[in-house]
């Protein structure tokens, strides 16, 4: 050392120096875990079929699955989206669209288009939500019930349908997925193959954008042609093929989509149904469900499906995707801290050790440690308090091993699934997934960050979600 | 230790990038290739649509003969999944001297998964002649349960299957939970009536597995005598007892009533709600006053399950129900009006 | 202007659609395509077809969808209609024949069959 630094100083900035690596050490090792335990999940996947393959195989045993929708202020999409869903390949559902108090003319748009009627359905009353002012039927499908209800949030209209509906398995989506027509079809056959023990399903999702979206389905998919989207569409592939299906394979899934997810009614009842006023209250019901099941002592699982199930409409600008995810982080955070009794507790065995555990290293510790190495790394070497070797190792751990990790989630996707149509969108997908390293992903630790700030302060407002973007094509 | 992460970083980001640009180009090739059968996949389907029609087998040769095996055996498959009777007799004639089953037989022991699941499907649609030997190999001995179930249920369909306990044994403990052995005990022939019989009674088999031998039992009538649904009612497995008293309802033998009505009081509460609904079926008004009682039932559907077994009690019953929603407790009376209101406009 | 008879097939598989084609006219129909609910509920209205062949499940509307508006619509009310589906359950097929589907066919189908009750259905129509 030149510098005239300190042992004192020299000491402290190796000790930081080396708590930012080792928890990026950590945060990839985790990441490398997840890929292997991914590539080991598809290798072993129960096989996939074609989906009119799957209606015979599996259409005798198929049980019955209501589709609850909650909408608010969907006036535009509603009768759209409720058609498609209405038109989805499966033997027995029901499509239970919740109207959460929408201010505009969601429920107006309804009655007439499916000349609802007013009925009365009993129903357990087994979760608490806003007062219902009405049930809706339609004389046109007996598939349809429409229920109308005081605001009171997703999670409150959420729980609403699931009093409402009859069928022992329910599935939630949000009022703008785009399902593919046999998603539930490919949902339902965990609860097939295993249906004593298997309690909850999630499914992929996929950025629409880009994407020719026909009346509520997507027809051609296509990359989006905007940067922000596109950077997305590989985070999604990271974070469905890899890390969900990891963790679902060693039965340690920790988050089931809002956006698709299929439940057991039972046991959602059972834990009291979705957490009103949580920001992740998908996180919070997976947490939940294992807590519960833990505790009776029952073997059960938490599956996922790697083949897409589900569209959704990315944020294309700035603004709104950092609401988006700072708020992503809210939940994290508010998750964990809620059940952190369960962090390292022997009791709850892998979900105490492995679930609990991933989310503090890449969720609580992790956006700190990699923001605090943004700075301080640089400072150190460019102040000659520390060799370059440590630089050196933090950049590797940032950005080096970031696009190890997001170009595998790629190759897992071509060799298992190969969704993608052109040779030329893998070669795109290729270079956003190295190039998104330098510039998306800080980008996204600072709205972390935001979001952690936030969290700290208590501030629980939702981020508004400005619709945009996909090309409808109406006929 | 620092120099380690980073040169460890770069060599798997080398080696990450050089696989994805090698599934890049396979993709290309792949493309072609695909084009190129989607193309005879078309021309095979009006091929078919042909043969099916006028029964011209050469002219369907020719056209196949020009595309490979795997094109048409897919195109086979959903053109197979579409139609039956004598065109579809027809069509697997033309397939069978196309040389079909041969290719299958290949694909069932070279195939992945995927693959040889197809072929079971595809394999049994011909003759039992060619279909049952393959299915049988596979039974016995494929790694996977998914294809060794699939083949049980094409060779039930069939009607030649093993006795039950070798089935069961072939499927291995892990394939038995799947619903679709529910699937496979429906397609049993008559002769295996005794042996699902036998299931039913074996204490070790899973409950799942059980109750769904009951119902198999009881969808078809007549196959065993109703005894064995009341030996089963009493069993401890709350899953098995419930499907007893399912097919009791079923069934409709007044005789069951007394067992019925002892059950509704049953610890668990899926068989309360079983026996309430029997109860129901069997419609003897006299039944009437111990079904309001679980107008109360602490279990919400069993409360709704007992207002519906009501009202198929013919009018002493939907008088009852009509008594409890004006004077009854606060609980029987509001799930009594629910019901009566159910389905009428708000 | 032809007075050939047209049929309305609606349904969102390509070799059903291609089969059923080479079979009507094979019989001297004229064959109108629809490859989902949407489409079939306006070439319903714009061919006026002496029969329709109905799938159940198609994108955008759903056949059973479909047929209740095609009933509620009195111009069109009168068209002979048969379904053809894969849904093979009780409830679906007395949802069906409730809501005023004069026949109702559970694929895999015979086509044979089917153009048996399709001349059925057409002869009646012409008496009546």
């Amino acid at each position: 050392m030149i510098e005239p630094w300190s042992p004192a100083i020299v000491w402290a900035a190796t000790i930081i120096a080396w708590a930012v690596i080792a928890l990026g050490l950590a945060q990839t090792t985790v990441y490398l875990a997840q890929l292997l335990l991914a590539a080991y999940a598809l290798s072993k996947r129960p096989p996939v079929a074609r989906s009119a393959l799957l209606w015979r195989r599996y259409g005798e045993v198929a049980p019955p699955i209501a589709l609850i929708v909650p909408a608010y202020n969907e006036e535009v999409n509603i009768v759209e989206s409720v058609h498609s869903m209405l038109a989805l390949e499966y033997p027995n559902f029901e499509v239970i669209v919740v109207n959460d108090g929408s201010k505009d003319a969601t429920l107006e748009r309804l009655v007439e288009a499916f000349g609802l009627r007013r009925v009365n359905r009993p129903y357990e009353e087994a979760l608490a939500h806003q007062p219902i002012r009405g049930i809706y039927s339609s004389p046109m499908t007996e598939r349809l019930f429409v229920v109308d209800k005081s605001n009171g949030g997703k999670a409150d209209a959420q729980n609403a349908g699931i009093n409402i509906c009859r069928a022992p398995i329910f599935c939630v989506i949000d009022g703008d997925s785009i399902l593919e027509p046999d998603a539930l079809m490919r949902a339902a056959q965990p609860f097939i193959d295993d249906p004593v023990r298997v309690i909850a399903v999630g499914g992929t999702i996929r950025v629409a954008n880009g994407s020719t979206i026909e009346n509520g389905r997507v027809t051609q998919i296509h990359l989006p042609r905007r940067l922000l989207p596109l950077f997305q569409v590989v985070e999604y592939l990271r974070a469905f093929l890899m890390a969900r299906l990891a963790w679902s394979r060693i039965n340690t899934l920790m988050l089931v989509s809002g956006a698709f997810g299929v439940f057991r009614r039972a046991e959602v009842v059972a834990v009291g149904g979705f957490t009103k006023g949580s920001l992740g209250e998908d996180l919070d019901l997976i947490i939940k469900l294992h807590r519960l099941m833990i505790d009776a002592g029952r073997d059960y699982r938490i599956e996922f499906i790697p083949e897409p199930v589900c569209w959704t409409e990315a944020p294309e600008s700035l603004a709104v995707l950092s609401r988006q995810r700072s708020r992503w982080q809210r939940g994290a955070l508010e998750g964990f801290f809620r059940y952190r009794s369960m962090l390292f507790r022997p009791r709850y065995g892998r979900i105490g050790f492995l679930g609990m555990g991933h989310i503090l290293i890449v969720d609580v510790l992790g956006p700190i440690a990699e923001v605090l190495g943004y700075v301080l790394m640089p400072l150190f070497w460019l102040l000659g308090i520390l060799s370059w070797h440590y630089f050196l190792a933090f950049t590797a751990l940032v950005f080096t091993y970031g696009i190890v990790i997001s170009v595998c989630s790629l190759i897992l996707e071509e060799a298992e699934l190969q969704r993608f149509p052109r040779a030329r969108d893998l070669a795109i997908l290729t270079i956003a997934a190295i190039v998104e390293n330098f510039g998306y992903r800080q980008l996204n630790n600072i709205w972390r960050i935001k979001g952690y700030w936030q969290f700290l302060r208590q501030d629980n407002n939702w981020g508004e979600m400005t619709r945009t973007g996909i090309a409808r094509k109406d006929g | 230790m620092l120099v380690l992460i980073w040169t460890l970083s770069l060599i798997l980001s080398a080696i990450s990038i050089l696989v994805m640009v090698i599934l890049v180009l396979r993709r290309v090739v792949a493309a072609r290739r695909e084009e190129r059968d989607a193309e005879s996949r078309r021309r095979i389907m009006t091929a078919m649509i042909c043969l099916a029609h006028d029964k011209d087998v050469d002219a369907f040769l020719a056209v196949a003969a020009q595309a490979s095996t795997s094109v048409t055996a897919d195109a086979s498959s959903e053109f197979l999944g579409l139609v039956r009777g004598e065109e579809r007799e027809a069509v697997l004639q033309a397939l069978l001297r196309a040389g079909q089953p041969d290719f299958l037989e290949r694909e069932l022991k070279r195939g992945d998964e995927v693959r040889r699941l197809h072929a079971v499907e595809l394999i049994a649609a011909y003759a039992p002649d060619v279909a049952i030997g393959p299915l049988r190999g596979r039974l016995e001995g494929d790694r996977s349960r998914e294809v060794r179930i699939a083949a049980a249920i094409e060779l039930a369909k069939i009607g030649t299957v093993p006795p039950l306990g070798e089935l069961l044994d072939r499927i291995g403990y892990r394939g038995q939970r799947s619903r679709r052995l529910a699937e496979l005990f429906g397609l049993l022939p008559e002769q295996s009536a005794a042996e699902l019989r036998d299931l039913t009674r074996q204490r070790d088999a899973p409950g799942f597995l059980r109750a769904s031998a009951l119902e198999a039992l009881w969808r078809r009538d007549g196959l065993v005598e109703p005894s064995i649904f009341v030996e089963a009612a009493e069993d401890s497995v709350p899953e098995v007892a419930a499907a007893s008293l399912r097919a009791l309802g079923r069934i409709g033998q007044r005789t069951s009533l007394p067992l019925l009505l002892s059950k509704l009081y049953h610890p668990d509460w899926e068989v309360r709600m079983e026996a309430v609904e029997a109860v129901g079926r069997l419609g003897d008004p006299d039944a009437a006053k111990a079904v309001t009682d679980l107008l109360d039932d602490e279990q919400w559907t069993v409360r709704y399950k007992a207002a519906q077994s009501l009202l198929r009690l013919g009018p002493v019953g939907e008088a009852t129900l009509r008594t409890v929603a004006l004077e009854g407790t606060a609980r029987k009376q509001r799930t009594a009006s629910l019901v009566l209101s159910e389905g009428m406009p708000a | 202007m032809s007075d050939m008879k047209t049929i309305l097939v609606c349904d969102d598989d390509p070799l059903l659609i291609e089969l059923m084609e080479f079979r009507l006219r094979a019989k001297g129909f004229e064959v109108a395509v629809a490859c989902d609910g949407a489409e079939a509920l306006e070439k319903a209205d714009e061919v006026r077809p002496a029969a329709i062949v109905l799938d159940a499940m198609m994108p955008r509307v759903d056949g059973f969808e479909v047929l209740s508006r095609l009933k509620a619509n009195t111009a069109l009310a009168d068209i002979p209609l048969i379904m053809l589906t894969a849904r093979k359950s009780e409830t679906d097929i007395v949802s069906a024949l409730d809501k005023g589907a004069d026949d109702y066919l559970v694929k895999p189908f015979i086509p044979d069959e089917l153009m048996a009750r399709l001349s059925r259905l057409l002869a009646r129509q012409k008496r009546g």
